[in-house]
């Protein structure tokens, strides 16, 4: 018995030491994040300046850590690049792991005092204010004669407050309204021209609606609701931003009023995993797009090389792009666009350098040459090529990027028209407004009434009603957010 | 005084979960505690706490519209589940307890997904359907119930059909303690009560039933635990969705999951006031 007692608690001490061993941490860290120095992103900012107007890179040997959500090897193709560029400077490609959301992978990075010293945030802009992550770069952005080709409506994307650059625009993808060709011929419907404007639209999609024959005038991959303010209003962001205020009371409460007429008058494809999808395709699950009997769908400029793919030519259906129209009375033309940012860590210990790295990695002429290449020639080791579409077009005015760009896509004068017209993208609220995504979350979605654009539809609100009272409630979460900078 | 030699094995014993519960639980709820009256950032610099007493506490309740949803659809679906699951848990123990071939297997069989459905692997079950009875057509049950309950309640129940090998999956330890409980019945208390001519059915209400009745209270509060900790428990994902949330964060998560602990606390609170043993009159 007492034999018994001996191993049992051998038994016990072993499986505490295997706890305890298992759960201790092997970084050798001390403090985590709370020991992190606070540096300001002013150490290498040197008085000297280059021909360019940009202080020099430093000769030291240094690393840099960089984190996307974009392509893993696209991320180490241009990491090897830059560092050929400059030997001296070692990047640390950061990969999200397990299923985090990628801002959830940056919270985890910063909660560990591990926030990359370059970093792409995705979506909402308010996890990065909040938690403070933007570093200030704005001396090395505006001394940087790069800047001056940028497009135009990206240049002042990320002053947030109006004075400091504090996130610079790296990717973006524009929209795109695909019509179906051998449909519209089906019809003897006369093609649009790439210069069609928001009414000629509205009325395609009417006239295109043919119940009889089973035919959708449209479906809504991206909102109707998102471009009607920019196309129309020369708004510089969704929900009539002007750039300094929201005005919902004008285009956004015509256009969610459009679309809910066009859901309940059957212009819309049903949408997927309702009873009406299966009743109309037989499918519940279907994407709409993918059964022939949709003629014009909105979407973005990433769905181009897939509506190429068999699946979809062999059914007979042949999606062209359109830009988005432009407005019937408007002065700019502004489109909308899925704008990716980046920044870099108030914290870094080489601004400089990271700055550099986040050009190279976005924006940047050189980069871009690489990435071109890259999007033609990188292959995963079994041979096959990573890309078969471009990831994102060029946000510089340089026609070589833009001419090298389209070589990459169809053939057809649709594609030229498209890149033609997509020259002034405007970000998506959520990304480079202030406050956006806190009122989607907690008035727009998830407010008095419920999901606004549902209630709309469904008769229960009328848009026009609430534009103002939400109106006020987004101009103050704006407000609200701007505070937390100065925080 | 001296301490025997039995009570400081006993205390060695369970040593390794005494450090687990301080390390892994204790120390987790109270830092949870002080974020949840901070309003905290994450930042590069390292945490960043700004006292806000219990505003979290209030907000919880004044800004996030679905978790007073959530808690309610939780409330009724507890309601239902908890004397689904112990009632079946119940009855397999009883068929497990009888003298039939192969008994070790069954009861092997009955607690394996206790083990194997850890919270992915149930997850991934219940997205690919495997948790529901195919032979069963959800929309015609969907629609019965539709025109005999209220749709808040027809809903309820058609998620139960919809999950019902889930929920019979959560029976596992429910079994094992009944299947305990009903080893320690005296069988001469059955025989004498066969003698007198009772059947089995006044024999399981006489005296299997108020003899695992301890039992009972066990298994209903272990059951609303797992159930109210679940990864599938929409509340979980609400705390977790509002951890990240950029304008929440933790110190809003943290007091969000305190006020639905004490919620859960009190619903146990309920149930032992309802199945604890009280003492007979007769013989106080």
């Amino acid at each position: 018995m007492k034999r018994n007692a001996m191993f049992s608690l051998l038994f016990v001490v072993l499986a505490m030491f295997l706890l305890v061993a298992g759960c201790s941490s092997d970084d050798g860290s001390t403090g985590g994040s709370t020991e992190n120095d606070n540096n300001t992103g002013e150490g290498d900012s040197g008085e000297e300046h280059d021909d360019s107007g940009l202080p020099p890179m430093t000769d030291e040997e240094i690393t840099l850590t960089f984190g996307s959500w974009l392509t893993g090897e696209m991320n180490t193709y241009l990491a090897e690049k830059f560092m050929e560029k400059y030997p001296n400077i070692k990047v640390e490609v950061i990969e999200a792991s397990g299923d985090l959301g990628w801002n959830d992978f940056l919270t985890n990075l910063a909660s560990d005092g591990d926030l990359p010293d370059v970093f792409w945030y995705n979506g909402n802009l308010d996890v990065a204010i909040r938690n403070m992550w933007l570093g200030d770069f704005t001396e090395y952005f505006e001394a940087d004669p790069e800047t001056d080709r940028l497009l135009d409506t990206l240049v002042d994307v990320g002053y947030f407050d109006g004075e400091r650059k504090l996130a610079a625009a790296s990717a973006q993808f524009p929209f795109a309204v695909f019509l179906d060709e051998n449909l519209f011929e089906q019809q003897n419907v006369e093609m649009p021209s790439p210069d069609w404007t928001y009414s000629e639209m509205l009325d395609l999609i009417e006239e295109m609606t043919i119940p009889e024959q089973g035919i959708y005038g449209v479906n809504m991959g991206t909102n109707l609701v998102t471009m009607a303010p920019i196309v129309n209003e020369d708004a510089y962001g969704e929900f009539g931003w002007d750039g300094e205020r929201f005005d919902m009371t004008g285009e956004w409460a015509d256009s969610v009023t459009k679309r809910a007429e066009f859901v309940r008058n059957g212009n819309h494809a049903p949408f997927g995993g309702t009873d009406e999808a299966e009743a109309a395709f037989g499918d519940r699950d279907i994407w709409a797009a993918e059964t022939g009997k949709v003629a014009i769908h909105f979407d973005a400029f990433w769905t181009i090389g897939q509506f190429k793919l068999d699946a979809f030519t062999d059914k007979g259906i042949n999606f062209v792009p359109y830009p988005v129209p432009r407005g019937d009375n408007a002065e700019t033309l502004n489109k909308p666009a899925y704008v990716d940012l980046s920044s870099i860590s108030p914290v870094t210990e080489h601004p400089r350098e990271a700055y550099e790295l986040m050009k190279f990695m976005g924006w940047g002429r050189e980069g871009w040459e690489h990435r071109l290449e890259a999007f033609r020639s990188l292959t995963y080791d079994n041979g096959e090529r990573v890309f078969n579409h471009p990831e994102g077009l060029p946000l510089l005015k340089d026609e070589e990027l833009w001419e090298e760009l389209r070589k990459l896509l169809p053939e057809g004068h649709y594609y030229d028209d498209y890149l033609e017209r997509v020259k002034h993208p405007i970000s998506l609220g959520g990304r480079v407004l202030p406050g956006f995504d806190w009122f989607l979350d907690e008035v727009y979605f998830g407010g008095e009434y419920g999901n606004v654009e549902d209630a709309v539809m469904n008769g229960e609100v009328n848009a026009h009603d609430v534009a103002g009272e939400l109106t006020d409630l987004l101009n103050s979460y704006h407000q609200k957010s701007l505070d937390e900078l100065f925080y | 005084m001296k301490i025997k030699r039995e009570t400081i094995y006993g205390y060695v014993f369970i040593l390794p979960w005494l450090i687990g519960f301080l390390g892994l639980v204790f120390y987790p709820m109270i830092q949870s505690f002080y974020f949840s009256l901070n309003d905290m950032r994450i930042t590069p610099q390292g945490l960043r706490f700004v006292y806000t007493g219990f505003n979290n506490y209030l907000n919880v309740w004044l800004q996030d519209m679905f978790f007073i949803q959530e808690l309610l659809a939780f409330s009724v679906d507890t309601l239902i589940r908890i004397p689904v699951i112990v009632v079946f848990a119940l009855i397999i123990a009883m068929l497990l307890n009888q003298d039939v071939k192969f008994k070790g297997l069954f009861r092997t069989i009955f607690f394996l997904p206790v083990i194997v459905a850890s919270g992915p692997v149930i997850n991934q079950l219940v997205d690919q359907g495997a948790t529901a009875i195919p032979m069963l057509d959800q929309d015609v049950i969907m629609s019965l119930l539709n025109a005999i309950f209220p749709v808040w309640f027809a809903s309820v129940l058609s998620d139960l059909f919809n999950q019902i090998i889930t929920i019979l999956w959560y029976s596992g330890v429910q079994i094992l303690l009944f299947l305990a409980a009903l080893q320690k019945i005296d069988p001469n208390l059955y025989e004498a009560a066969k003698i007198d001519g009772g059947s089995s059915w006044e024999c399981f209400w006489k005296i299997t039933l108020p003899t695992i009745k301890p039992l009972i209270l066990i298994n209903l509060v272990y059951t609303l635990v797992s159930l109210a900790n679940s990864g599938q428990n929409p509340i979980i994902v609400l705390i977790y969705q509002n951890m990240f949330n950029a304008t929440r964060g933790y110190g809003f998560a943290s007091a969000m999951a305190w006020m639905y602990a004490i919620i859960v606390g009190f619903m146990l609170l309920m149930i032992y006031l309802v199945f604890r043993e009280k003492k007979s009159k007769r013989f106080s």
